[in-house]
Order: structure tokens, then sequence, then C-alpha cells
């Protein structure tokens, strides 16, 4: 683990290297975070990255369910590999096959998921990706 | 098991019910042994275009990801969007705020419901809740000017006051509402055709719940007391005196219960801030020295927007906000890198949380119980695609 930030919103935010994520999410989930909210990807071209955020929470205790906790990690845009969390929090499942979609992530360990929200044979780059340019239609065309 | 014993069932994209889903079926027999959702068919990349927008335009198109839920939507996102700015809403917007959400919550309870008693046969059902939407979205046009999509929350307070007479129109739209409950309890709730149906179909235990993220009153038919209100309660619940519906049983019956026990504590919410609302300024005083004219405004009670919402620019950061929506938790992801478009807008509803449900809810259940557990999700498609 690199950081461990308190936000502003009383949230705490864990910076880890992605090598290290299926490791911090297993120390997570004994600490009784227990459910995954959200995956964010978020793409940042000139810096030849993309930021991989989950937020995090708990059903069980519901003192700790007041806390949304947030792991950043990164990685890079040519090889966007991170290692799936799906064994540690089955609530991940979709949260990633989205991930995979819209912004090419790679989360390997698990077996190859079908499209979830794009075209079965969607070809070419993910488009929530910056670098994704939406073809106009009308007088722009 | 080899294939030829078992048979893959596609059923949809074209309306299995409700909304544009695929569900592909593994069955043996009439026994479901897998059950596969497929999405995806009204997604309108509303994260993408989010970033071509600015942020007052965002209101309207978060709206549309759900449109029988639009108040809890348009309140979320300007929740993230206030915490971006640093800037709160005076009292009395944020009990009108919690007003309409209610209110909100009441006619998406209806609307789920209505889809359910059809689903299973009970056309009643389905008039009768859509019928009785209508007092409830009458009060939220006579609030706010529209039927579904209100744009009503804006950064810093609400567009509108509260119309002259709307209370004693809403306290009678509360009792209507009560009796009916009655009237639904007799007719469909404990009808022995619906008791059949519903009764130990489609059982999500606790520890499963919790397991596969289900939110909202599907989490609390679990025996989860997870309610954003109460969790992390924003602008006035920490006011409010209200209970979490829960239910042990976890099954199609108990998820229909507790969303009739939230319609309950929606109309004692609703009654309770018509009792107590405080006068005030509906728009943060930021904002309202930039309104055109201070005493036009005044007299009309409602905002034009100023000029400077156009051209929004909150400061370089993040901010997350999550509310209690009808259907379960929902989520807003907001980065500003400073200009007057979010750099990066992220969305999870609670339809694409109970997507899950599915997946796990059905697994051994007959064919014919698909319409009864797919409507007890209250699933709404174009809430989960976005």
């Amino acid at each position: 683990m690199t950081r461990v930030l308190l936000t502003k919103q009383n949230g705490l935010s864990i910076t880890v290297d992605a090598s290290k994520i299926l490791e911090t999410a297993h120390l997570l989930k004994n600490l009784k975070f227990d459910h995954v909210i959200s995956v964010t990807a978020t793409d940042y071209p000139e810096e030849n990255r993309i930021d991989v955020i989950y937020h995090v929470s708990s059903f069980e205790d519901l003192e700790l369910a007041k806390t949304i906790l947030e792991i950043r990690t990164t990685v890079s845009r040519q090889e966007p590999n991170i290692h799936t969390l799906v064994a540690v929090w089955p609530s991940i499942e979709f949260l990633e096959r989205e991930t995979t979609d819209l912004m090419g992530i790679n989360f390997g360990g698990r077996e190859a998921m079908a499209r979830l929200l794009l075209p079965e044979d969607f070809e070419g780059e993910p488009p929530l990706r910056k670098s994704y340019t939406i073809r106009t239609e009308g007088i722009d065309a | 098991m080899s294939e030829e014993q078992t048979l893959e069932l596609l059923i949809g994209p074209q309306h299995p019910g409700s909304g544009h889903m695929r569900l592909v079926a593994e069955m043996d027999g009439d026994v479901i042994l897998n059950f596969e959702p497929n999405i995806g068919y009204v997604h309108r990349a509303v994260e993408k275009i989010a970033e071509t927008k600015t942020y007052v335009q965002i209101i309207p198109l978060v709206e549309r990801t759900s449109l029988p839920d639009t108040a809890n939507h348009n309140l979320g996102y300007v929740l993230a969007l206030e915490r971006l700015l640093g800037i709160d809403a005076p009292l009395r917007a944020q009990y009108l705020r919690i007003l309409l959400a209610e209110i909100n919550r009441i006619h998406s309870h209806l609307y789920g419901m209505g889809i359910h008693g059809n689903m299973i046969g009970s056309t009643t059902m389905l008039m009768w809740a859509f019928g009785d939407r209508e007092p409830f979205i009458e009060l939220a046009q006579r609030l706010t000017g529209a039927r579904l999509s209100y744009s009503y929350i804006i950064p810093g307070g609400v567009r509108r006051d509260l119309p002259q007479d709307f209370r004693n129109d809403a306290l009678k739209a509360l009792s209507y509402m009560e009796r009916r409950l009655k009237d639904y309890d007799r007719i469909f709730v404990h009808n022995p055709v619906t008791l059949a149906r519903l009764k130990g179909v489609g059982v999500i235990n606790r520890i499963d719940a919790a397991r596969i993220g289900v939110v909202g009153p599907n989490l609390r038919a679990s025996g989860i007391a997870y309610d954003v209100r109460k969790i992390e309660p924003y602008c006035i619940y920490p006011d409010l005196d209200f209970e979490v519906v829960v239910r042990d049983e976890g099954d199609a019956h108990a998820r229909l219960l507790v969303r009739i026990g939230e319609i309950e504590q929606s109309i004692s919410m609703i009654r309770q801030i018509l009792g107590k609302i405080p006068d005030g300024s509906i728009l943060a005083d930021r904002y309202l020295d930039l309104v055109p004219s201070r005493t036009r405004f005044e007299k009309r009670s409602s905002v034009k927007f100023p000029a400077l919402f156009s051209g929004l620019k909150p400061s370089k950061g993040e901010a997350v906000s999550r509310v209690e929506a009808s259907r379960g938790e929902l989520f807003h992801y907001l980065v500003s890198d400073g200009s007057t478009h979010p750099y990066r807008f992220r969305i999870v509803t609670p339809s694409f949380k109970n997507l899950i449900a599915f997946k796990h809810a059905l697994l051994g259940q007959k064919l014919a119980d698909i319409p009864a557990v797919y409507g007890s999700l209250d699933y709404f498609p174009p809430e989960a695609d976005r």
C-alpha cells in the first residue's frame, strides 16, 4: 500500500500498485468491506495512464457502511491489465464487465466473458476513452 | 449435462415484460439451470455525453436514465456537483427537495407494483397502480411544472417555491393513497393467487444479498437494514421520523411488501415536511444575488437560471454522492479539471446493481416464475443501461 488519504467527505482513499490489487481486496474483505459500489476507469491520454478506482462499502457492518472506501490504482493505456476481484467481491461482476467494454481494461484471472453493453461484434477504440471520437451526423458529417 | 438434455431459451430483447433486455436461460425441462441477462439495448452513453455538456445541461441528462425516478437522480447528481462547488442549499430548498423525492418514490413504487401485477396476470393491479400514480404526478407537476422530467433541483437550491394551496391538495392525495393501499391489500397483495405465485419464489437470502450486492428494497427484503437515508443521511432526512422497512423472507412477496411499507413511510414523511417546512429562500444567496431582479424573483417564487450557471466552473477535484433512489442506492462520481465540462462522470444506478439478482434468484425456479421474479425486482432497463 503506497498511500492512505482522508478525503474531503470523511471517506478514505487508498492508493495501491496495480499488482497489489488482489491482496488489498482480500485485506479489506476481512475488514468487512463486503461489496463494491462502483468501478470507474478514467483515461488520461497525455500521461499515458488509466486510473482504475474502486468504491467499496459494507452491508454487514452498518457502522462501516457510513464510509465509502476508495481504492485507486493505475494501469498503462497500452497494457491495461489488472487482476479481477470477482472471486473476492462477486458484486463486482457487471461493473468489471462494463469497464472492459467501455474502457478496454482487461481483468485477468477470470473466464472470458461476452460483451455486456456493447454489441457482440464491436471492434475498435473503447468508447469511453478520450481518444474515441464521436462521429457526428447531419451538417458536420 | 450434455447438450441434448438441456435447452437454451432466448427471451427478448423485445419486452420480456417491461423494457428491453435479453434473457438467456439454460433449461432442463421447465427448471432453470443457468440464467444470464444480456443488456445494453437501451444504452445511451450518458457518461460519454456528459463529458461534452456543461454541468447544468447534465441535470436533464441524468434524469433520462430513469424516467420513473427523475427527482432522486436529479438530487444525487446535484449533491455531487454541490460538493465540487462547495455550496449548500438553504433549509427551505432542502425540504422542497425531499418533498419531491418522496412524492417521486411513491409514484415510482406504484409504477413497479403495477408492472409486477401485470406480469403475473393481475391487470387490475396494473390499472389501479397506474391510475393512482396520477395524483402524485399531478402534485409534482404543481410543484415543478413537469409531470416526470422535473429538473427541479439545481445547484444551491430548487427552481420554484411551494404553490399556494399545495398543502391541502397534497394531504388529500395522501389520505386517498392510504385508503387505496387497503384496497390493494384485499385485491392483490394478499390475494391467494398472488401468494401462490410469489411466496417462496425467487429467494435471495441475507448472506447472498450482501455478497452479490443488490440494493434498495430488494436488499431490505432480504433482511439487511441498509438505507442511505439512514446510513449517510442527506438534506433533511435526519429531521424526519421514519423507519427502514425490512423483511426477512427474501422472496418475491417480501420485495412487494417492502415497497408497500415504503409508500406508507413516504406518506408519513410528506406529512411531516408539509407540517414543518420553514420559511425562507429557495436559492443560496451566492446565486440569488446574481438573479437579474431580486424583487421580481421573490414575487414570482421561481428561478430563472442566473447566466452564471451556463458557465459554471467547479474547481479542480473530485466528488462522490450517494442517495437512496426508489430502486436503491444511486452513486455519482464527478471528476472536474476546472473547466465547464466534467472530465469524467460516473453513474452507478440501482437497476444496474440489481441486475446480478437475475443470475441468482432464478436458479432452480420454473420457467413460469420468470415474470414473477422479474417484476418483484422492479428492474428498469433504461436505468441499468444508462
